[in-house]
């Protein structure tokens, strides 16, 4: 059928056309495969269960396996196995307690919100029988929660957004979530309208227009809509529920003072501030609220449309005209100015029928709004500021609640790979996100490279768990632990005694340590340091510096002895009741890690000790004085170096005069604070003095490879495709560092090599010239390319503009041999120069054009003159193709109609500067 | 107006079009659209701020003269459709038959149609589709301005009918009738004539501004006859006039409905009401939190933005800077550099240009040490992006095969903020700002 048809064109198309040819002609078309008279269904992947019966687990086990090489002679695959497995659960912990506490972070915030949702619906609602008597009263000032993130961290907001929808769906609201592809520019506001009508109605309905809008609306106030069915929750949506389940409960468990251990059920963030809320709490009675524990419901309309991760029973219906429009734009800044204010003109004209709110997201500030919004939109708009948490604060919380917690599972994080990590955060992204992904980094490396790193999950569960684990290390291992932990480490149950000795005791120090480092953190808020960090006292920053062996060591420049004496001083200086909060925080904090208890004890203790007021008349004695130099100042010094020793003398001092009075007699008063930072001292000589990372245990469970961290999440693509062009070999595997250009080269490279030596304007002509020279020097003989004079030497510049330089260039090629381009004579300037050929198009002047025509240019063709004509233009055309690859990567273009016969290079890579591990990072 | 305008839609079969003009809060809109309800007038209402395309405009219209509310069933979707206006013009024939009453199309914000060929169309819509239908053109713009001059010449002339703005007396009879809850109607009436109005209509006329001065005010206006004492009543008028004069001068700045000028300061225009923030004008702080390297890259563009790029060298090179000799007129040519770099505004700068000055401010003028060079690109490149997206620097060449060309959209004093943050004196490299 196929063939008929194909003989007929063809014999329609040409008349004398002959048999054979067309037989000719089909072959030559012979199609591979029929077309399909239908479109075939996608193929479906296997689910989880077929993956496994079908032996796919097995294989990417066994793929995963790979990465997880045997680290010594001998060691067993069930080992290699279980390494697997411990990163495999200790990273999936991880990241879900990270992803949990970045949900928490904004509660307050979105509880607040919803609250003003409510409100802002409550009173259009008053107005509603105005709104019936006059259908049109003109624009009204529409309600906007102007979102402020305070900062530039978008990716970890891509889910805040998205997550305040589905509260407010939960709580009966009708929520359409736009984005910035919803507010662009020349599309007008039909795509938003679009997206907010299939929103809030749940249909795919291609209306895109506000009767569309209103005509649902009414119908909605009429009850006339049918309920729709909730679909079924989603696989992956299922999966995420799962993960920020386990996640909830890992991080309860980790965070003793946090609000998921008053509660008996795992309930998610979201979730409980569902149930926290006005609205819900309204809505749901005692009873309905215990079964909501388990999982928030949420609906778009009655008992209809689940909008979100949700499970068990669908929210009573509210009454539809109870329920709240809202309309959240994410990203402000990123939207057309233009249409996001059609759009608001829109909904403040439709306003008396249509009683929306608006939820603004901005990355920055409202004055970025004030900045990019039309003054007849910004009159329309009824605003109130909602700020998120920002990045550092966010930052913190991570590292309180996560790294400082039990969801490390054991792990201990280096001084290194802090200082990078925080140095990416700080200087770079503020996205928590980065530091997650450097963790996963790290912590897969500890256990691709560390042969006892099961043990840290083990050691993390508990001493039974850690002793099993340690009974069960295979014979091969046993001599990496004993070299490891510097003992002797015997067969049987006693070298696992003597590991699992080892192990336990650089856990517990750890906790007692990550103990220590939050009370610390807790007494410089108590006495008014800075909640962001800067003066030391974060706990980021305290992660940080703690875990350098400098910390505590006098004699060092890093030491943060002078800081913690003056904070002991202004802790001694408290008044009673910041000295009775600043205990019972310490005792929180202590009775939340098994390993100090008796910390816990003993400030409770203090605590309990009854109050004994001085005598009426007894004269009040002198309250200390003041150290002449303390706080701000010491850390001042303690930076300086040079006077850190009279810095540290004088603290010490202060303190010790503190100390002194407060023996003899302070007042009662200040016995709490002197308590207080008694304990304090005492933590920081038992728990900081040494950081646990020191002990041999902790060589089990410490990830500090930065340097991985940094090759595998480190990208520089214009370095790359620089080292590319300029030396291939780093990539190919070649010689490197060869001197001069070879003609084995890559066309590419040897245009790009030659293009570095020119300032930014480049005489194509010279640029060929030196590309033929190149080819010319004769076959490829590194050592004999690097001296011959016929190659350029890529380190000697060309010359630029201006006259002709009289210098006898060393490097100058005889001239009898090859006519290279510094050995061919240049073209003779001002009115005999010959003139530059047009620039056709965008394209760089070609020379293979000029070559073909015969006319010379300069140098560059002269070199031309003693080729065959087949090979001068084989040069021009290799040369064209070559400028071509370097325009299309944009490294260079076209100069402008005034240099005719130029290209103007854009890329000029920086010096290259040393790659330096500092000595900060080393905590020296 | 409204005489006018009844006089025009009362006979059903006037065909001529309409064009209403009249400033912004001048109820053009309402009252055209209550005529037409209360004459009992077919119509349909468009916008052109919801449809900004013709099609989506005139299928709009085509689906409201249809005179059928959406359905669920339909997906609320129009039932008509009309890609081309050939189809617009069947149709509407079909909707408005000749000889039966005129269905009208009002056309809001029809300033906005300026320069496309619809005005021509709309005026001409008896004549080309044999409809009964005329259109109503609501635009504060008049029929004089041009605005509609192309495809119009040989369309009939709309008859024009202007709304001008209220006078004084007008205005307070509106706003007496939004008087709040409890309060004395005539009290309120002469509390409007006699401190609002002369004061603030001056600078505005809208209605939805004057109404929330008024009742922001009138608390403060009332304080005094409930005072104790002549003494306290005087204290409190002093206060009242104070504040209405601090209302005021916002208000003609146009910082009360827009928020204030300070970087940090609200939007909030009932709490700027309530409370005078005049004093956090002064605290300048950086409210929203930005990586180092942003800072570093926004002040690197800036600098790029106000210097030309010939002052590089001398800024950033040591042994250029350290080399110069200058002469005796140097800083009259540098004033008057300054004067004309000022009257030519920021400019737009390459890629390259903006890292060459960013790494030597991070290397050189900050004491930062210098990255690897595996690390230079790839953060410093995403946070460019990110700023581009924030738009505090914007893309400004649309070619992707040619140079990235930026321009810095950050003002100065959120430059010299971002710059007192990072310890950089700004003015050291700002020789003609």
């Amino acid at each position: 059928m196929k063939q008929k048809l194909l003989k007929e064109w063809l014999t329609t198309t040409e008349e004398d056309v002959d048999e054979d040819s067309v037989q000719a002609t089909t072959q030559a078309f012979a199609l591979v495969r029929d077309f399909p008279m239908r479109a075939p269904a996608p193929a479906r992947r296997p689910s989880g269960a077929l993956q496994h019966k079908g032996g796919h687990k097995g294989d990417s086990d066994a793929l995963a396996l790979r990465a997880f090489p045997p680290l010594v002679p001998g060691e067993p695959l069930a080992w290699r196995r279980q390494r697997l497995h411990a990163y495999r659960d200790t990273w999936r912990g991880l990241s879900m307690s990270f992803k949990a506490v970045l949900e928490q972070t904004n509660e307050a915030t979105f509880v607040e919100l919803a609250a003003f949702v409510a409100a802002q619906h409550a009173a259009a609602a008053q107005h509603a029988a105005a709104a019936a008597a006059a259908r049109f009263t003109g624009r009204q000032r529409l309600p906007a929660a102007l979102t402020v993130a305070g900062g530039v961290n978008s990716a970890d907001h891509a889910r805040t957004f998205p997550a305040l929808a589905e509260l407010l769906r939960s709580q009966g609201c009708h929520v359409a979530l736009l984005g910035t592809q919803d507010l662009a520019a020349g599309a007008g506001i039909s795509r938003a309208l679009n997206a907010v009508m299939r929103q809030f109605s749940g249909l795919a309905t291609d209306a895109d227009d506000l009767e569309a809008l209103l005509a649902w609306y009414t119908d909605e106030l009429a009850g006339r809509l049918e309920p729709t069915p909730a679909p079924a929750p989603t696989a992956e949506q299922q999966r995420m529920q799962r993960e920020r389940r386990a996640a909830q409960r890992r991080t309860d468990a980790a965070s003793p003072g946090g609000e998921g251990s008053d509660g008996g059920g795992v309930v998610s963030p979201l979730q409980r501030l569902r149930l926290r809320s006005p609205a819900a709490k309204r809505r749901l009675g005692d009873g309905e609220a215990g079964s909501q524990a388990g999982g928030a419901a949420g609906g778009r309309k009655e008992g209809g449309v689940a909008s979100g991760v949700h499970e068990g029973a669908q929210p009573q219906a509210r009454a539809a005209a109870e329920r709240p429009l809202v309309v959240v734009v994410a990203g402000v800044e990123g939207a057309d100015a233009l249409t996001l204010q059609d759009l608001v003109l829109t909904l403040s004209e439709a306003r008396q029928q249509l009683p929306v709110t608006l939820v603004l997201g901005l990355a920055t500030s409202a004055v970025s709004l004030q900045q990019m919004l039309p003054a007849a939109a910004a009159d329309c708009l009824q605003t109130r500021h909602f700020q998120l948490v920002q990045a550092v604060p966010r930052l913190e919380a991570l590292v309180g609640r996560v790294l400082l917690g039990e969801a490390c599972r054991g792990l201990l994080w280096g001084h290194r790979l802090l200082h990078r990590l925080l140095q990416l955060f700080l200087d770079f992204d503020f996205t928590a996100g980065a530091v997650l992904r450097g963790l996963q980094v790290a912590c897969l490396a500890h256990f691709q490279g560390e042969p006892l790193s099961p043990l840290a999950p083990a050691a993390a569960a508990g001493a039974v768990q850690l002793c099993a684990a340690c009974s069960a290390l295979p014979e091969a291992l046993r001599a990496t632990a004993a070299r490891r932990l510097g003992v002797p480490v015997g067969g049987g149950a006693r070298g696992a005694a003597v590991v699992a000795a080892a192990v336990g005791e650089a856990a517990a120090k750890a906790r007692r340590w990550a103990v220590a480092l939050r009370w610390t953190h807790a007494a410089a808020r108590a006495v008014g340091h800075r909640a962001g960090g800067g003066d030391g006292f974060a706990l980021h920053e305290l992660l940080r510096d703690a875990a350098a062996p400098a910390f505590m060591q006098r004699d060092s420049l890093r030491s943060a002895l002078p800081r913690l004496e003056a904070l002991a001083v202004r802790v001694r200086r408290l008044p009673h009741a910041a000295a009775s909060a600043l205990l019972a925080e310490l005792r929180e904090l202590a009775a939340a890690c098994a390993d100090t208890a008796s910390e816990a004890r003993t400030v409770e203790a203090l605590l309990a000790e009854p109050l004994q007021e001085p005598a009426p008349g007894a004269p009040a004695p002198a309250p200390p004085r003041p150290p002449a130099r303390t706080g701000v100042l010491s850390v001042l010094r303690g930076a300086l170096g040079a006077r850190q020793g009279a810095a540290a003398a004088a603290a010490a001092a202060a303190a010790a005069r503190v100390r002194a009075h407060a023996a003899e007699g302070a007042p009662q008063r200040l016995r709490l604070a002197n308590g207080a930072a008694g304990l304090l001292e005492k933590a920081w000589d038992a728990h900081l003095k040494q950081p646990p990372h020191g002990l041999p245990g902790a060589a089990l469970l410490c990830c500090d490879d930065a340097g991985e961290e940094r090759r595998a999440l480190t990208a520089a693509p214009r370095h790359a495709v620089h080292t590319a062009l300029a030396d291939p070999g780093a990539y190919l595997g070649g010689a490197t560092g060869q001197l001069g250009l070879s003609p084995s080269l890559e066309d590419a490279c040897i245009a790009y090599q030659l293009l570095l030596e020119y300032p930014e304007a480049v005489n194509v002509s010279d640029w060929f010239g030196g590309f033929c020279a190149v080819h010319h020097s004769g076959p490829p003989d590194p050592p004999a390319a690097s001296k011959s004079a016929h190659c350029m030497p890529a380190t000697k510049p060309l010359r630029r503009r201006g006259r002709p330089s009289k210098r006898v260039m060393p490097e100058a090629p005889p001239q009898p041999e090859a006519p290279g381009i510094l050995a061919s004579p240049r073209a003779p300037r001002g009115r005999g120069r010959p003139k530059a050929p047009a620039r056709a198009g965008a394209a760089l002047p070609a020379p293979a054009s000029a070559a073909a025509s015969g006319s010379g240019l300069g140098s560059g063709l002269g070199s031309l003159a003693g080729l065959p004509p087949g090979r001068a233009a084989e040069m021009a055309a290799r040369f064209t193709c070559a400028t071509q690859d370097l325009q299309l990567m944009g490294l260079l273009r076209p100069a402008g109609r005034r240099r005719g016969g130029h290209a103007q290079r854009l890329v000029f890579p920086p010096p290259p500067a040393p790659c330096t591990d500092d000595a900060a990072a080393k905590g020296e | 107006m409204i005489t006018l305008l009844l006089q025009h839609l009362q006979d059903a079969h006037i065909i001529s079009p309409l064009l209403v003009q009249g400033g912004p809060s001048t109820g053009k809109t309402a009252i055209i659209r209550s005529v037409l309800r209360e004459l009992g007038r077919p119509h349909a209402y468009v916008s052109c701020v919801e449809h900004s395309k013709p099609g989506a405009l005139l299928q709009a219209a085509l689906n409201q003269l249809r005179g059928k509310r959406r359905r669920a069933e339909d997906n609320y979707g129009g039932v008509l459709k009309a890609e081309q206006v050939s189809d617009f013009l069947a149709q509407l024939s079909g909707l408005a038959p000749s000889g039966g009453p005129v269905h009208y199309i009002v056309v809001d914000h029809a300033q906005r149609l300026a320069g496309s060929a619809l005005p021509g169309i709309l005026l001409r819509l008896h004549e080309l589709s044999g409809a009964s239908a005329s259109v109503i053109l609501v635009s504060h713009v008049t029929w004089g301005s041009m605005a509609f001059a192309h495809g119009t010449m040989d369309a009939p002339r709309p008859y024009q009918i202007s709304f001008p703005g209220y006078s004084l007396a007008e205005l307070t009879s509106i706003l007496a009738l939004v008087a709040p809850n409890g309060a004395d109607v005539r009290d309120f009436a002469a509390y409007l004539k006699g401190c609002i109005l002369p004061m603030f209509a001056r600078s505005s006329s809208r209605i939805e501004d004057l109404q929330v001065l008024a009742l922001a005010l009138y608390a403060d206006y009332r304080a005094p006859a409930r005072a104790a004492d002549a003494a306290e009543a005087r204290r409190l008028q002093a206060a009242f006039a104070a504040r209405v004069r601090s209302m005021h001068a916002r208000f003609e700045e146009g910082a009360l409905f827009q928020g204030a000028s300070a970087p940090g300061a609200a939007l909030d225009t009932e709490a700027a009401l309530v409370a005078d923030r005049a004093g956090e004008v002064a605290a300048q702080r950086l409210d929203f939190e930005l990586p180092f390297t942003g800072k570093v890259l926004l002040l690197a563009a800036y600098v790029c933005s106000c210097n030309r790029p010939a002052l590089d060298r001398r800024l950033f090179d040591a042994i250029s800077r350290a080399g110069r000799r200058r002469g005796s007129m140097a800083a009259d040519r540098q004033a008057e550099a300054a004067k004309e770099a000022r009257l030519r505004g920021p400019q737009a700068f390459p890629l390259e240009r903006l890292l060459a000055v960013y790494w030597p401010l991070l290397r050189t003028h900050l004491d930062v040490p210098p990255p690897a060079a595996a690390e230079q690109s790839a953060e410093v490149l995403m946070q460019l992006t990110t700023l581009v997206s924030l738009r505090l620097l914007s893309r400004v060449s649309a070619d992707p095969l040619d140079e990235p060309r930026f321009a810095c959209n950050i003002p100065e004093a959120l430059a010299r903020l971002l710059a007192a943050n990072i310890g950089l004196d700004l003015s050291t490299y700002l020789l003609y700002a």
